[in-house]
């Protein structure tokens, strides 16, 4: 059942410098229990994606367009009442920086508390027993003592912990969580994903940012690849680890050096993330993508469905007649905006990259 | 053996964790033991990478072996010459050699000087080569790490990280160094640019014959970039070897864990992951005996009753490679026990 649909978002950021586009036209669905991965570099446009959804954006920034239906309610344009029940209520957040997010001269257990309050009807000493309930459900030993505690008390690990302790004060049908583990060290990343692993299988739906391929294959159902404010595919992890079909998400793949390759060199995507206050025409991806024709400096390419079958043909909704992606209902289908897989486009060359796998299927 | 360009004996640092004269009089100053007694000789031309988790005292061993930090005990050798017992006028000409690449390369570089100034610096403050040639000289460093002299003008915020990494690799090799420190050079950086700096990394040790010291947490990168590891945990070593040696078995249960805690960028990958419980225990109260028994998924009754801790020992049939943990040949049957 889907929980999440964001259609058509787009985000602009008025600067001295001019408009930037930070993200233009996003379409995704995300059911009730399900992981899914937002993957791409710096300045892709994940974190102000996760903002928006929460009405974070800070000025300049600006929902210039498009809808965010979060159980079927609108969230663009909802009372500032509204939102503030959503927010840490129905959608929990956790920041890359645990240590940023706690305030330090409030004990962990009161933080977690306030959000109980907050967020539940319980009052008296209802909410500090729930608080160490929620703490003891992150797996922080000695609940009851650490919450009486200061966050510079607690390890990097165990601050990000009660950081998800508090997102999970309202009870919430979705977690958002930005970069949760890229300030943490392998041994206890490992630890965290354990406990977002717990709390999925208790039907909580993870929007999961990172720049981590690895943590995706790991943790998610589902992967989007954004680059430059656009989703660039959008696929089941299997399918975009296997198979990828847009040049950038190759690039990415075959850049992320591995335990046990014997590779002398990397392949490097070249160049930068251009300057979304004027971005390059056609595809955004054209001046980096080594299989670039004419045809992509004119043409933004949709987000078009490739390969594979749809296993959930997108239906009610469905638009025709204009350029922009598709937006469709939660479909697991296999997505890329590349002109290689539009039927009518100027596209002579085959994208000849591949997968090589050893000894696996 | 070749002798070592490089080489720590009994290396010894230790932080006070207040230094205010009211502690000191209370007597409630303890010592954090960063680094703690490490023996490491560094070869000639060879990338060696020193992991391990965040305060294990990597950057602090990998700032002491360019001599930033003076050992509180032990010494460090470059060339066979002991670095303390140099004069100051030695010891500064002597860092034309020892060069350290900083992590951050937005904090490394000076906000207000351009690229430019930033690497011609580090030519004036050694008065390397004549003053008219050194613009010169900048453009091609800066050609060397893959940037256009035409960058010199700019000032780091108008660089991508990338580049200002870049910037601060050209700073390092101004000097025309042998020996360079790169402490978690990439983890700032997206894949896509990553990727683009190691390669660099390679190429420059190529083309200057450069020695390098590898200092990450991201074992992927040290595979993939260093001859050989060394694994540190609460300021020792517990592992040195040759990357093939370490990230094979046999194992120390340490890195065995480190290793397996590294997401595999494959959705079908299936295998056993060995999930360490809590964090590194703090370094002014390091556990006794092995400092590793508290976290070890094969500790033994005895692991924490040692006198001393356990101290690295070669591997049969691996010239090497040495291992500082006596059960480490327990390692498969004890968790294939707890499958």
């Amino acid at each position: 059942m889907t929980l999440l649909e964001v259609e058509d978002l787009d985000v602009r950021f008025y600067t001295e410098g001019g408009v930037v586009q930070a993200v233009d036209g996003l379409s995704y669905t995300l059911d009730y229990g399900e992981r899914l991965g937002v993957v791409g570099e710096s300045g892709a446009g994940k974190t102000v994606t996760a903002l928006a959804l929460l009405d974070l954006l800070d000025d300049p920034g600006r929902i210039e367009g498009g809808s965010i239906r979060f159980d079927g309610e609108e969230v663009v344009g909802a009372s500032p009442d509204r939102l503030r029940r959503l927010r840490g209520g129905r959608i929990g957040m956790v920041f890359q920086d645990p240590e940023t997010a706690l305030d330090p001269v409030y004990t962990v257990g009161e933080q977690v508390a306030e959000a109980v309050r907050v967020h539940t009807d319980l009052d008296g000493d209802a909410p500090h027993d729930r608080a160490v309930a929620l703490l003891d459900r992150v797996g922080i030993p000695d609940p009851a003592a650490r919450a009486t505690q200061y966050p510079h008390e607690f390890s990097g690990g165990m601050a990000q912990r009660a950081v998800v302790a508090t997102a999970l004060a309202g009870d919430p049908d979705l977690l958002v969580a930005d970069e949760p583990t890229s300030a943490l060290d392998v041994t206890i990343q490992a630890q965290l994903l354990d406990l977002f692993d717990d709390l999925a299988a208790d039907d909580l739906a993870v929007q999961l940012i990172t720049h981590d391929l690895g943590v995706v294959a790991e943790f998610c159902d589902r992967a989007l690849v954004m680059y430059a404010g656009q989703a660039v595919e959008r696929a089941p992890v299997d399918d975009l680890f296997y198979d990828p079909k847009h040049p950038y998400t190759a690039g990415l793949l075959s850049a992320v050096p591995r335990i046990g390759d014997d590779r002398d060199r990397l392949p490097t995507v070249p160049g930068t993330t251009p300057d979304l206050a004027s971005p390059p025409p056609g595809c955004r991806f054209h001046p980096r993508c080594p299989y670039a024709e004419d045809a992509c400096t004119k043409r933004d390419p949709p987000l078009v469905a490739v390969g594979g079958e749809e296993r959930r043909p997108s239906g009610s909704r469905a638009q025709s007649g204009d350029n922009r992606p598709q937006a469709d209902d939660g479909d697991d289908a296999h997505r890329a905006a590349c002109l290689a897989y539009v039927d009518d486009a100027d596209f002579e060359d085959d994208l000849d990259f591949y997968v090589e796998t050893e000894g696996g299927p | 053996m070749t002798d070592p360009l490089v080489s720590a004996e009994g290396l010894v640092k230790r932080y006070p964790t207040e230094e205010s004269f009211l502690a000191r009089l209370l007597g409630r100053r303890r010592w954090v033991r960063a680094v703690d007694g490490v023996d490491l000789r560094i070869r000639p031309g060879e990338t060696l990478a020193l992991v391990g988790e965040s305060g294990c005292g990597k950057s602090t061993l990998g700032r002491a072996l360019v001599h930033l930090e003076a050992p509180t005990a032990g010494t460090v050798r470059h060339r066979g010459d002991d670095l303390s017992a140099l004069s100051a006028a030695d010891l500064r000409d002597r860092r034309r050699d020892l060069q350290y690449v900083f992590q951050n390369p937005t904090a490394s570089l000076d906000p207000r000087l351009t690229v430019g100034d930033a690497v011609r610096e580090a030519l004036d403050v050694h008065d390397i080569g004549p003053v008219g040639e050194r613009d010169r000289r900048v453009g091609s460093l800066l050609e060397t790490v893959g940037l256009r002299p035409g960058h010199a003008g700019r000032y780091p915020r108008e660089l991508s990280g990338g580049q200002r990494q870049r910037v601060g690799i050209a700073r390092a090799l101004a000097v025309d160094p042998e020996f360079v420190v790169c402490d978690e050079p990439v983890s700032a950086l997206d894949v896509s640019v990553q990727a683009g700096v190691l390669n660099l990394l390679s190429d420059l040790q190529e083309e200057f014959g450069l020695t390098y010291l590898l200092v990450a947490h991201d074992l992927s990168v040290v595979g993939h970039l260093a001859d050989r590891v060394a694994v540190m945990y609460l300021g020792e070593l517990v592992e040195v070897g040759a990357v093939e040696d370490v990230f094979s078995p046999p194992y120390h249960p340490y890195t065995y864990s480190l290793l397996s805690a590294v997401p595999e960028p494959d959705p079908r990958w299936e295998g056993d992951r060995v999930v360490l419980d809590g964090a590194v225990p703090s370094a002014t109260d390091p556990p006794d005996g092995c400092k590793f028994h508290t976290r070890c998924p094969i500790a033994q009754a005895d692991c924490g009753e040692w006198d001393a801790h356990p101290d690295l020992e070669a591997v049969d049939g691996e010239a090497d490679h040495a291992i500082a943990c006596p059960y480490h040949d327990r390692l498969d049957t004890e968790l294939a026990a707890d499958r």
